[in-house]
């Protein structure tokens, strides 16, 4: 091998190693540095661990951690079970019918928050919304706990439901037929079909969605930040958002950093737990 | 078998309706009186059709962050394939030392989210001159490690004797790329632009962090900065204008469903990455 081909292809990814390491790297590398600095307006000094150490003490980031994890247990499981029904419904329909729910799936999946978020403003709001129309309520919905919570869930849950279902009735329409014939002679009508073969067949899709949906919903703070703004009294604060207004807001970036750093912490063990799923299958 | 099919096509249609009818509503109603858009009971009658909601929208620069969403989006996604198909075909193709390590590398960045990042991030953008600078938010989306692992999928699967050829005839690394790589990876490139598109249109947190004057906003900061700011400001009348900013994500909305109704089969293979067999 020549010289001048040992490089071509160093050369050919240069541009995009540049990039990578300027818009990655280096603020990954910062966020470490970051969090162990009281960077303010002026002050600019190391303090070791004491961002990490007030941590301990941050009423507000329990707080967020409970908002994070009261997001993805109320979200997660709902999202995983509602497309995994409609996705064996989907599966019984004929292919065009199916082609036709992928594209209706699909569609909000595609839209942007923005859009999304001001639909809902409106479906929440309370004396002119839909909701409270259908429901017969007189709610706030965005501007009381614990509505405002599951308000945000609800929208969540709905919107989020295009990818899961179309990854399910993929996984639905490839089932060995012959299984679901065994279980027919047997005895089995459709829904102990369903139940017994073509579930337990999806097993692995099922704890993909499940840890990739985690994954998904610890990152989430448009919907929060567009639909109440982190409030009523930062009841809808997840963690992400903490990030954003302590840094941004409150310019207080050594903090954020640390945080930031807490963030990647959580989201790896689930991003090391999904690799091992992936790699089962 | 056929009643049951008929139960499950009601049963899913159903819930597409469901899914798909505020977003429906919100386009219908978009075009209506505001004034019927805050009445309750909602009025399902479709009457008082008007386009006033978007002659509202003249006061504010509605179409400036138009072009200027469309300006962000395009760039990124052209410039996009240029760096990602280089990097990617370099990745299916071509000696590079070290090569497992830096790709495992680039992958494993792939589970960095990016809030963890936000205030290095933000300092280095500042420090770059990318505040109030819509190309501040083209060069940071140039390269994308999922972009380059999907078009590396796809050329791992192209013949290496016509790359040889190709050599044969002549061709350097460039030429080769622009004349045989790029148009034997048409339907991939399509999928990039594709993506690329959707992606760029629908940004919200690097615009949010680095636009701030009016006329520099793109169309996701210019609704949920200045039209919900005027939707709040008129809450206070108690008649909050709901028209004005359904209107707003109408002119947001449409180009995306353009792109999705005409691209509609690269999404598909987008989603399945370059696991799928054609």
């Amino acid at each position: 091998m020549t010289a001048r081909q040992r490089y071509t292809g160093l050369v050919l990814i240069a541009p995009a190693l540049f990039f990578f390491c300027l818009f990655s790297i280096y603020p990954l590398i910062m966020t470490f540095v970051m969090s162990m600095q009281d960077i303010g307006t002026r002050a600019d000094t190391f303090i070791g661990f004491e961002n990490y150490r007030t941590m301990l003490h941050d009423p507000a980031l329990a707080k967020g951690l409970w908002v994070t994890m009261r997001f993805v247990l109320v979200i997660v499981p709902a999202s995983t079970i509602l497309p995994l029904i409609i996705g064996i419904l989907a599966s019984y329909m004929s292919s065009s019918g199916q082609f036709i729910i992928k594209s209706a799936m699909y569609l909000p999946t595609l839209t942007a928050g923005v859009i999304i978020a001001t639909v809902w403003r409106w479906i929440f709001h309370p004396n002119s919304g839909i909701l409270n129309y259908l429901l017969g309520t007189q709610i706030a919905w965005l501007g009381q706990n614990p509505f405002a919570f599951y308000a945000i869930s609800i929208m969540i849950i709905a919107e989020g439901m295009g990818m899961p279902v179309i990854m399910f009735l993929a996984v639905f329409v490839s089932v060995d037929e012959t299984l679901q014939d065994a279980a027919k002679i047997d005895g089995c009508g459709r829904v102990r079909t369903a139940w017994y073969v073509t579930i337990p067949e999806a097993i692995p899709m099922i704890a993909f969605v499940t840890i990739t949906k985690t994954i998904g919903i610890l990152q989430i703070w448009i919907y929060p930040y567009l639909l109440t703004g982190g409030g009523p009294n930062a009841g809808t604060t997840p963690l992400t958002l903490m990030i954003y207004q302590e840094g941004i807001l409150y310019g207080r970036y050594g903090y954020a950093s640390a945080l930031g750093v807490l963030l990647l912490a959580i989201t790896l063990i689930f991003s090391v737990a999904q690799k091992m799923v992936i790699r089962n299958r | 078998m056929n009643a049951l099919r008929t139960v499950s096509n009601t049963i899913v249609i159903l819930i597409s309706i469901v899914l798909l009818f505020p977003l429906l509503w919100a386009v219908i109603n978009a075009f209506r009186d505001p004034f019927v858009l805050s009445k309750i009971p909602p009025v399902f009658k479709l009457t008082d059709f008007t386009m006033m909601n978007f002659v509202m929208l003249t006061k504010y620069p509605i179409l400036k962050w138009f072009t200027n969403t469309l300006y962000v989006t395009v760039a990124t996604a052209v410039g996009a394939v240029v760096i990602n198909s280089l990097a990617g075909y370099a990745f299916a193709k071509k000696h590079i030392p070290a090569k497992e390590v830096i790709f495992w590398t680039l992958m494993a960045s792939m589970m960095i989210p990016g809030m963890v990042t936000l205030m290095p991030g933000f300092l280095l953008r500042k420090s770059l001159g990318f505040v109030d600078k819509l190309y501040g938010l083209v060069v940071p989306g140039l390269f994308s490690v999922g972009t380059m692992f999907f078009y590396r999928q796809y050329v791992m699967r192209m013949p290496d004797e016509v790359l040889y050829v190709a050599e044969i005839d002549g061709c350097g690394e460039l030429r080769k790329w622009w004349y045989v790589v790029l148009p034997m990876t048409a339907p991939a490139i399509a999928t990039i632009l594709v993506l690329g598109f959707v992606a760029g249109w629908n940004d919200f947190m690097w615009p949010l962090m680095m636009l701030f004057s009016r006329e520099k906003m793109t169309l996701s900061i210019g609704i949920s900065q200045v039209l919900y700011d005027e939707a709040a400001r008129s809450m206070e009348r108690l008649q909050t204008n709901y028209g004005l900013m359904l209107a707003g994500a109408v002119i947001m909305f449409l180009p995306m469903f353009l792109v999705y109704l005409g691209g509609h089969k690269y999404f598909v293979r987008g989603l399945w990455g370059g696991g799928v067999k054609e």
